[in-house]
């Protein structure tokens, strides 16, 4: 965010420029790029990523790659923005998945049955149902949200496979066209992905409903007394959440070609871990949009990277928990470094 | 006192300790010897806290170095309790850190010698430590039954086990009472006399010239007075604290803004009335019921209250909806109910009213950084700048921010109900508050002072009522006005008790 000099920050540099006490005992300029490095581990590490797999592979830098990556990480990202804001007031949603499961299964029934529009409808109808059930029970029933969405979870799991059947929906070919439509070499959930991340980054950063969300998650007690309802905004993101449920299994069901409840399973983790390795704390009023986008990245990227090396799924796995566990304990490192200051 | 061959018991040279670009300590050199109690005082904000945390080693010195008994406090080492105890330093901090759910003798050998022996052996090591600080407290007895000052004493005497060549005391006595502040200091001069190296820090000045040998003052991370304690006064004292301040405030001529009532309320079965532009104290005892009323105005009360304000009359169920009635509301508990710990001091200014400084919906920067000036002009705030951390401020500053919520808008805000306005705040940040208080009761703002601080009701207000009985006594403003306010409160306390 770049910020305007104001005149006390002016006064205080040229202060420090004069002093020249204060000038011995700035910090040196390694001191100022390992500080750096510090702050951007992510980029960082996403860099070394991305020249890792070129180097390993030629192919991983060409322009259909990167497209490909795009769209593989499209939903992820679709769904990771309105995470990082829920995750901001200290609620969570382990039921993403499963959301995505029962909105499409449910969804593809609508639209065969009565159109293209009264499908949308349904993925987001339902979408939006589960997002505030959900809400309902972590707002007003005051329940755990970890443990409240783990069952929600469970319940949209089995009621996915049941009203399916286990048999998988096959969208029609509009569907399938518009997904296939490309303006300026993008698809449509390219533009998704950036309206979603662009929406919430706004809301976060732009808007006072960010402060709020920022505030809640801080301290609820605190913003109560500001008149913040606190209650109301945790239901309002659940809903959010839920909605972007709903736009994540059309992109899902249109990139796959096919509706079934298990289409969302692997997305519950990858959401989160994106937005854990973005900066974003499960303590809540931690974290900005940009760190978010760049865990999405990085998990993208990896995801593909592997894959094109050849590495087996289980290796995946082992390599995508270490990062985790490595990205959480630099953040937490920095955390406790700027606490002390 | 002091042989120039020994070895001081701490002696710090050229120390400075930064945070960003301000310098919390500012080349500081100081040496206390063997057996002396060096009284340390100076503002929130001042340095002692620095310093007490350079001298553990929980703050990183940028520059300079500190020598406990001539070692020295090795940087690397920096934060480490064990190491701190293996010099010898001991810290006793305003709250004893105890466990609660574990007996006085276990407390006392937690980490420390003779804590796996058994349990017959642990109690006598308790008792002895209890007898060396004067106290015969059973030691099997649960932390969770004592009272503070017992739970104090317990603190110190763990904190005096093994070799203890310094002791630090950050304002222990701030939730003392005047037996049990007698007994700390008769305990603290003993200890001076078995040669201890003792700082004792504190807001109340009187104390600091009871007890200590020498005065040390802090000011903005310098040192602005070292003097032994002979002939020196309190006013001395607080004038080396803070220079130039108002010591109290100006006579106020009531008349002159006494309106029309503003706030009609029936509390407890008995009718009060506040006028509008009136500065109106309710005074009792800490944690007294004149924070019940105070709370209840904010929809914070175990029920809605209903209130008669500018002649509507109106139930309050919510903070929004004092809110939005013009009711603002200042906690007792600035850390815990007023601040953002992770936010900009801007942002912490701007929370309540994003909505006037939002522009279709996007939020203006540039308003929200108007509202900050102008409530920095208002307080005279002080500090790193508004895009800083909150909690890169002074406590007295921070708390401006608090008031600077409400008082940059008194177009929108009728009655301001401020609980314990000095709560941790200097001499200095006291008279810019009121100051400011003042200004907005003159633009026509109605303000209640909650408080248990009988300095703090008479510095603020043009009345008072004293809650401890209902119905609540009035005293007006007058000579001598703090002392009829103890008066009554006393005989308060005495009729309810008979």
């Amino acid at each position: 965010m770049t910020r305007s000099v104001t005149p006390e920050r002016a006064e205080q540099d040229s202060a420090d420029e004069n002093d020249p006490a204060m000038r011995d005992l700035s910090p040196s300029v390694t001191a100022r790029v390992t500080g750096w490095i510090g702050g951007h581990m992510l980029l960082v590490g996403l860099v070394v990523l991305i020249v890792f797999f070129s180097l390993e592979n030629p192919l991983f830098l060409s322009l259909a790659n990167a497209r490909s990556t795009l769209r593989q990480l499209a939903p992820i990202a679709i769904y990771s923005a309105p995470v990082a804001l829920l995750l901001i007031t200290r609620s969570i949603d382990l039921s993403l998945g499963a959301v995505v499961g029962l909105s499409a299964v449910v969804g593809i029934e609508v639209m065969n049955s009565a159109g293209l529009f009264a499908g949308l409808m349904g993925f987001l109808g339902v979408g939006l149902a589960a997002g505030a059930l959900n809400g309902w029970l972590v707002s007003y029933a005051r329940l755990n949200p970890i443990i409240a969405t783990l069952g929600t979870g469970i319940i949209f799991e089995g009621l996915s496979l049941s009203f399916s059947g286990g048999k998988a929906g096959v969208p029609p070919a509009l569907l399938l066209d518009i997904f296939r439509y490309e303006i300026l070499g993008l698809r449509l959930e390219a533009f998704l992905m950036l309206t979603s991340i662009l929406l919430c980054g706004w809301i976060l950063h732009r808007s006072r409903f960010g402060r709020y969300l920022y505030a809640a998650g801080e301290s609820e007690r605190v913003a109560f007394l500001m008149g913040v309802n606190v209650r109301r905004l945790r239901f309002l993101m659940h809903c959010i959440v839920g909605l972007a449920g709903g736009i994540v299994a059309i992109v899902s069901v249109a990139k796959l070609g096919l509706a079934v409840g298990s289409i969302g399973s692997s997305l519950t983790l990858a959401v989160i871990i994106a937005v854990l390795l973005g900066g974003i704390d499960l303590g809540g009023g931690v974290g900005r949009m940009p760190g978010v986008v760049l865990g999405v990245f990085f998990v993208g990227i990896l995801e593909v990277g592997l894959l094109i090396m050849g590495v087996t799924e289980f290796v995946q796995q082992v390599v995508v928990g270490t990062v985790l566990i490595i990205a959480i304990y630099t953040n937490s490192l920095r955390r406790k470094r700027t606490r002390s200051e | 006192m002091t042989t120039s061959t020994e070895i001081p018991a701490i002696l710090i040279r050229n120390l400075s300790v930064l945070y960003g670009p301000t310098a919390a300590l500012d080349g500081v050199d100081l040496t206390i010897s063997k057996g002396q109690i060096v009284g340390l005082v100076g503002h929130n904000g001042a340095g002692k806290s620095t310093l007490i945390n350079a001298i553990t080693g929980a703050a990183r010195p940028s520059v300079g170095d500190i020598r406990i008994s001539g070692a020295l406090v090795h940087r690397s080492y920096s934060g480490n309790p064990l190491h701190m105890l293996r010099q010898g330093v001991r810290v006793i901090h305003q709250e004893p850190s105890l466990a609660n759910v574990l007996s006085i003798a276990d407390n006392i050998t937690l980490n420390a010698v003779g804590e796996d022996r058994p349990r017959s052996e642990r109690l006598s090591i308790a008792r002895e430590a209890l007898r060396n600080v004067g106290s015969r407290l059973d030691p099997s007895r649960l932390v969770a039954t004592l009272d503070f000052g017992d739970r104090q004493i317990v603190d110190l005497a763990r904190a005096l086990l093994g070799d203890v060549k310094v002791l630090l005391l950050d304002e222990p006595t701030a939730a003392l009472g005047k037996e049990e502040t007698d007994r700390l200091h008769a305990l603290l001069l003993r200890l001076a006399q078995q040669g201890k190296a003792i700082v004792y820090v504190s807001h109340r000045l009187r104390d600091i010239l009871d007890v200590c040998d020498r005065l040390v003052v802090l000011r903005e991370g310098r040192i602005v007075m070292d003097r032994l304690n002979e002939g020196i006064t309190a006013r001395d004292l607080s004038e080396a604290v803070s220079p130039h301040v108002v010591r109290s405030a100006d006579p106020v001529d009531m008349k002159k803004f006494r309106g029309d009532t503003l706030l009609k309320a029936r509390w407890r079965g008995h009718p009060y009335a506040i006028a509008r532009s009136e500065i109106v104290g309710l005074f009792g005892m800490a944690g007294g019921p004149q924070f019940e009323f105070a709370k209840a105005l904010y929809g914070l009360g175990a029920s809605k209250i209903t209130v008669e304000l500018d002649g509507r009359t109106l139930g309050i169920g919510s903070p929004a909806e004092a809110m939005k009635n013009g009711i603002c509301y200042v906690s007792a508990d600035r850390e815990r109910e007023s601040l953002f710990h992770s936010m900009s001091a801007l942002s912490n200014l701007c929370v309540p009213w994003l909505g006037r400084l939002s522009q279709r919906g996007f939020l203006s920067r540039t308003a929200m950084e108007h509202e900050y000036l102008r409530a920095r002009e208002m307080l005279n705030i002080i500090g790193p700048g508004m895009g800083a951390a909150i909690t890169k401020f002074s406590g007295g500053n921070r708390q401006k921010h608090v008031l600077g919520r409400w008082l940059t808008s008194i177009d929108r805000t009728r009655l301001l109900v401020l609980c314990q306005p000095n709560q941790g705040v200097d001499i200095g940040a006291r008279a810019d508050i009121a100051r400011a208080i003042q200004d907005a009761r003159a633009a026509g703002l109605t303000i209640l002072v909650v408080s248990s601080e009988v300095d703090e009701i008479a510095h603020l207000v043009d009345r008072a009522y004293v809650c401890e009985q209902t119905p609540w006594v009035e005293v007006m403003r007058g000579p001598d006005f703090e002392q009829a306010l103890m008066q009554t409160l006393i005989a308060g306390v005495e009729r309810r008790a008979a």
